[in-house]
């Protein structure tokens, strides 16, 4: 019941939000979040549910990206949608390529494979210099448009934007709420008890991983029609820490919690823009502060308050 | 051998030297309850991890009704209808008693990931059918008051139970009970025993690796006695309680004429 009214009130702010403040700068903040939750909606079905840490989708938003941007600006191909489909078919590809001998790793050991990953394609990217514009990227991404529609205002932006987190949210919640949510659980839990109970480990861990992949491409379609302008800088492996940080912050494992840690991360970041050079040590003190306080995170230690009501958590004989 | 379900060739493993399964063989017919023991470290649970896949053999064969597990992933013998139950209770400790159910039947429905994402109506038959033969299961072994529990909330015996519901809530055909009686008292023994008996009526095959002598003796068809990975005995609970080599084994008083 109060799941239910906590959707219908977080829904109602996203949507009345812009109507009431139709020319408040926070639009673009508001859209970016947008852009964020999308890539932390498919990042913690692998890490909350599945378990696997990854530090290097950073390479598939950059994919999402230069697909959108490559093919507007350098082939004049200006079709959106289409460039959104061939960024999620490259990144499933290079998903499939890194995920099948990574996700035999455990831990730090995927961390570290993934990081490398993130890193390579960056600098792949800056190499193909006639294609992506090297290190000083594209300029003059043209809006996105479709459905006949053009997205050049924020507000309209910020309405697709959140139209695509709607529909991806809906979409993952359909797929943890099924026998795939327990056995992404189970598998996190303990791999060898999940694979007696039917479950195909490492077939599943692998989805996870293309499934992220694919949402931090659309998220970066998304991100390079809004921006304009995209560069190899932005897709660095900050990128990835941003992801974890935001995610954990939010909490982990709640679907929702990766866009509560985007509005909350991107709000703060932006009401503390004058703080730029401190902007890596602020990120890590918020990281370790989440991690000894509020270890599952806002909407996470929300949910065991509300359980401390229910008979979910009530020991035995208490 | 008519209706053997379960059958170990001159199964072996080996270790990186140390050998701890020693070309083992016996089988589990249908409806029959096999037991295994011996003193610690005789490789017990080593057989356990061998029919379920989780170690290759080194050599030897394991059939399951005339097909071959040995080279099986743990996934493609539980789909032939194989359950296990873990030494350390294999419950997943973050989800509810319900959930942790429902994850046994995981392998019930064959709705695939898209159609689960889009919700489709045949998934949520799917997830209700999962539902109601979870719940039922879990009132057989009453603890359907428990259903919203965490499972690390609940008591030992009681993870047990679980344990053993989610094992046989998608009707396996065989079940492997890795000490299923370890650290229970004497009411949840019972209980426990009377379970076992009542999945053997229903045609079962049991294989069971256990320590409590008592329990062995009362529900065991066929007892295998392991020592250091080797077969030294098997028979029926009377022939093992007066074998001289079992009595060795376990109380290691040399009464064999072998030399120092």
């Amino acid at each position: 019941m109060a799941k239910k009214a906590f959707s219908i009130l977080a829904w109602g702010l996203i949507i009345c939000f812009p109507l009431l403040f139709p020319k408040s700068y926070l639009l673009s903040v508001l859209i970016f979040a947008g852009i964020w939750s999308i890539m932390l909606i498919g990042f913690d079905v692998l890490v909350g549910y599945c378990g696997q840490l990854s530090l290097g989708h950073n390479a598939f938003f950059a994919i999402g990206a230069y697909s959108g941007g490559i093919l507007a600006v350098k082939y004049n191909f200006h079709h959106p949608l289409l460039a959104m489909a061939i960024g999620i078919g490259i990144s499933l590809i290079l998903a499939w390529m890194i995920g099948v001998p990574s996700l035999r790793l455990k831990g730090y050991y995927l961390a570290i494979a993934t990081l490398g990953f993130g890193l390579i394609i960056n600098n792949i990217i800056i190499g193909m210099n006639a294609l992506t514009g090297g290190a000083s990227g594209l300029n003059f991404i043209p809006s996105f448009k479709m459905a006949g529609l053009t997205f050049d205002t924020d507000i309209k932006y910020y309405f697709l934007v959140w139209f695509f987190v709607a529909l991806i949210l809906v979409v993952t919640l359909n797929l943890v709420k099924s026998r795939f949510g327990r056995a992404f659980l189970a598998i996190q839990e303990e791999e060898t008890f999940a694979s007696m109970m039917r479950i195909p480990v490492a077939r599943y861990k692998l989805f996870a991983f293309l499934y992220s992949a694919v949402c931090a491409s659309i998220a970066g379609t998304l991100y390079a029609h809004y921006a304009g302008t995209i560069t190899p800088d932005g897709f660095s492996f900050m990128i990835s820490i941003h992801m974890v940080v935001m995610l954990f912050l939010g909490g982990k494992g709640t679907i929702w919690g990766g866009i509560i840690g985007a509005v909350f991360l991107k709000l703060l970041s932006e009401s503390l823009s004058s703080f730029q050079e401190y902007e890596m040590p602020l990120w890590a003190a918020i990281f370790i502060l989440v991690l000894i306080f509020m270890p599952r995170g806002i909407l996470g230690t929300l949910q065991g308050a509300f359980q401390r009501f229910d008979l979910r958590t009530i020991q035995e004989g208490k | 051998m008519e209706s053997a379900y379960l059958e170990l060739e001159n199964v072996s493993k080996n270790f990186n030297g140390l050998l701890a399964v020693d070309r083992l063989s016996f089988s589990v017919a249908k409806g029959q309850i096999v037991s295994i023991i011996g003193p610690n470290g005789a490789g017990k649970t080593s057989v356990m991890n061998l029919i379920t896949g989780v170690y290759p053999v080194t050599s030897g064969e394991i059939l399951f009704q005339g097909m071959r597990l040995n080279g099986k992933e743990p996934h493609e013998v539980a789909s032939l209808g194989i359950s296990r139950t873990f030494q350390n209770v294999g419950l997943f400790k973050e989800i509810t008693v319900l959930e942790n159910v429902m994850v046994g039947l995981h392998g019930m429905v064959k709705s695939g990931v898209f159609s689960s994402m889009m919700g489709f109506p045949s998934v949520r038959q799917g997830e209700k059918e999962i539902r109601r033969k979870s719940l039922s299961a879990l009132a057989t072994i009453n603890l359907g008051n428990k259903r919203n529990f965490l499972a690390a909330n609940l008591s030992y015996g009681d993870q047990k139970l679980v344990e053993l519901a989610r094992a046989v809530v998608s009707v396996p055909k065989l079940l492997l009970l890795d000490e299923p009686g370890a650290g229970l008292n004497e009411t949840e023994k019972e209980k426990l025993i009377r379970l076992i008996l009542a999945l053997k009526k229903e045609g079962m095959a049991i294989l069971l690796v256990e320590h409590h002598m008592e329990m062995i003796m009362r529900i065991s068809d066929n007892i295998v006695v392991l020592n250091f990975g080797h077969k030294i005995a098997e028979g029926c609970p009377e022939d093992i309680s007066r074998n001289p080599d079992v009595i060795t084994a376990y109380l290691g008083v040399d009464t064999s004429d072998a030399g120092d």
